[in-house]
């Protein structure tokens, strides 16, 4: 990969284990997860979801980015600005 | 090089405005001959036009992978794992050098760097992200500046011989230019940050100037704005109006708390420039700015750096230096011989190890975090041990002492006063 378009072109996935257990989600996709009867170890592409980013809701436990994993954990882990434009 | 260690998001939303009105693409990059390109003056060309037009070959060296000659600085940071401008531009759009591919992808830019793709590097953006240099006007000569950021210097190289004349009036006394800029501030949706630097910004007429013109407007309440001092001089005025703003990045210029700095950022006197800190600091916190210091370590301040990195390191404010110092190269610390860099780097290793702070793969970027700052500092002192560990010497020991007995024949001092371990090696050189 020698451009940004090329890498732009590539498709890419998150790797999410949940307790173990792996599987892939699309990389631009926020991510949901449900756990039933509780948190378990959460960990996606290595960084480790604690239980409080998620919530409890009649003994489940609910984890949900709203946007693109990567900048959920920009803002989660305090990276400072993150700059939207005006295209 | 890959395109992680290559690339950088600055051109798509940050521009830089140097005293002399030419605009540039990054506050990073090596300075252009600014004679070489009048067209890219803010006297001669409007700053959107600048941005959106000129600046996309740059975009399209970034885009196409190319290692940029005037970037060379944040390679060389990189190299010693320091942070460098290139990361915490890439940071402010999400992007990270460890996870570059997917950061990138991920990032809110993406959509405008395929559209650049497509079009050769141009872009719809406004910067939403300024350095603005206001001029030279300061009270300050320190030795490693030049007449372009210090008046004060100026008239003195002027009297010694260094320089022929002094420089041209800034943009900033043109009351025109000062519209067309504030103008372009205004029409920029999501503008961000806006840092200034001077001369001695705080009295500057023009930093007042530019932050009335902000205030009326209202940019003021939606914008943080950034500036660094030298800690010689206190403006109340000033501090009122900054509070007037979203967020304040005050930047406290300082080399070391030691006589030392007197004669590096002469005519300034140590007790001064710490009780001018202090108030600072206090001001800072009560109004929940982001402090930072911002030391420039030369050969002859870099034995005591570890007296910055103490007071910051207890009142837990960063400390940032921008690169390591290449201009001028026989001020900067890799002229010092292996002998003299042993003892710093053992004091710099011992105050490292002593600060117990584990050594983690997640390197901070986001230096101006308070919550980080003790790590930052720790991060900061290992990447000068690297680079004392790992540059080799440049041989330039007698343009430095040239250099200083000019200046030492004008201001009636010595360098041996301040530093007699270092009175073996100039003597030897030929001092």
């Amino acid at each position: 990969m020698t451009t940004i378009s090329e890498l732009l072109a590539t498709k890419q996935s998150l790797t999410i284990s949940v307790n173990g257990e792996t599987y892939e989600h699309p990389l631009l996709e926020p991510v949901t997860i449900k756990i039933e009867n509780g948190y378990q170890q959460t960990v996606i592409d290595d960084f480790e979801i604690k239980d409080w980013w998620g919530y409890m809701h009649d003994g489940d436990w609910y984890f949900n980015t709203k946007y693109p994993f990567y900048q959920w954990k920009h803002t989660i882990t305090d990276q400072g600005w993150l700059f939207y434009q005006n295209s | 090089m890959s395109l992680k260690d290559t690339f950088c998001s600055s051109p798509w939303f940050h521009a830089k405005l140097s005293a002399n009105g030419q605009l540039d693409y990054c506050r990073w990059a090596t300075e252009l001959d600014q004679d070489q390109y009048p067209e890219n003056n803010i006297r001669n060309i409007d700053p959107t036009e600048y941005f959106q037009k000129t600046m996309s070959s740059i975009r399209q060296d970034f885009l196409d992978g190319k290692a940029v000659e005037k970037c060379h600085q944040c390679y060389a940071v990189d190299k010693h794992d320091k942070v460098s401008g290139r990361q915490r531009q890439l940071l402010k759009v999400g992007v990270t050098v460890d996870r570059f591919e997917k950061t990138l992808q991920s990032s809110p830019i993406r959509n405008e760097l395929a559209y650049s793709s497509d079009n050769h590097g141009l872009t719809n953006y406004l910067p939403i992200d300024w350095q603005v240099d206001l001029g030279n006007h300061c009270n300050g000569a320190c030795i490693y500046c030049g007449p372009q950021w210090s008046s004060k210097l100026a008239a003195e190289f002027k009297k010694i011989g260094f320089i022929d004349k002094i420089p041209d009036k800034p943009w900033t006394e043109s009351p025109k230019l000062i519209d067309r800029f504030v103008n372009t501030l205004k029409k920029t949706k999501h503008l961000a940050y806006i840092h200034f630097l001077g001369g001695e910004t705080v009295i500057t007429p023009a930093f007042k100037t530019i932050l009335q013109a902000l205030i009326d407007n209202g940019i003021s309440k939606t914008v943080s704005i950034g500036l660094t001092t030298n800690l010689t001089v206190w403006n109340q005025e000033i501090i009122d109006m900054l509070c007037e703003f979203k967020e304040v990045n005050l930047g406290m210029s300082v080399e070391c708390f030691d006589p030392v700095n007197d004669y590096v950022r002469y005519p300034s006197k140590s007790d001064e420039v710490f009780k001018i800190t202090q108030q600072w600091v206090d001001v800072g916190r009560q109004n929940n700015w982001l402090l930072q210091f911002r030391i420039t370590p030369s050969c002859l301040t870099i034995s005591k750096l570890l007296t910055v990195y103490d007071y910051a390191y207890d009142n837990e404010i960063a400390v940032e230096s921008c690169n390591f110092m290449t201009d001028p190269s026989f001020l900067a610390p890799n002229v010092l011989p292996t002998e003299l860099r042993e003892p710093i780097i053992k004091q710099l290793e011992q105050w490292v190890d002593s600060k117990q702070i584990a050594d983690s793969d997640n390197k901070i970027i986001n230096t101006r975090h308070q919550a980080f700052a003790q790590q930052q500092i720790v991060q900061d002192a290992q990447s000068y041990i690297n680079y004392l560990k790992n540059e080799p010497v440049i041989n330039e020991t007698g343009k430095m002492i040239d250099f200083l007995k000019k200046l030492e024949q004008s201001r009636g001092n010595k360098i041996t006063d301040y530093l007699p371990e270092y009175d073996d090696y100039l003597r030897t050189a030929g001092y």
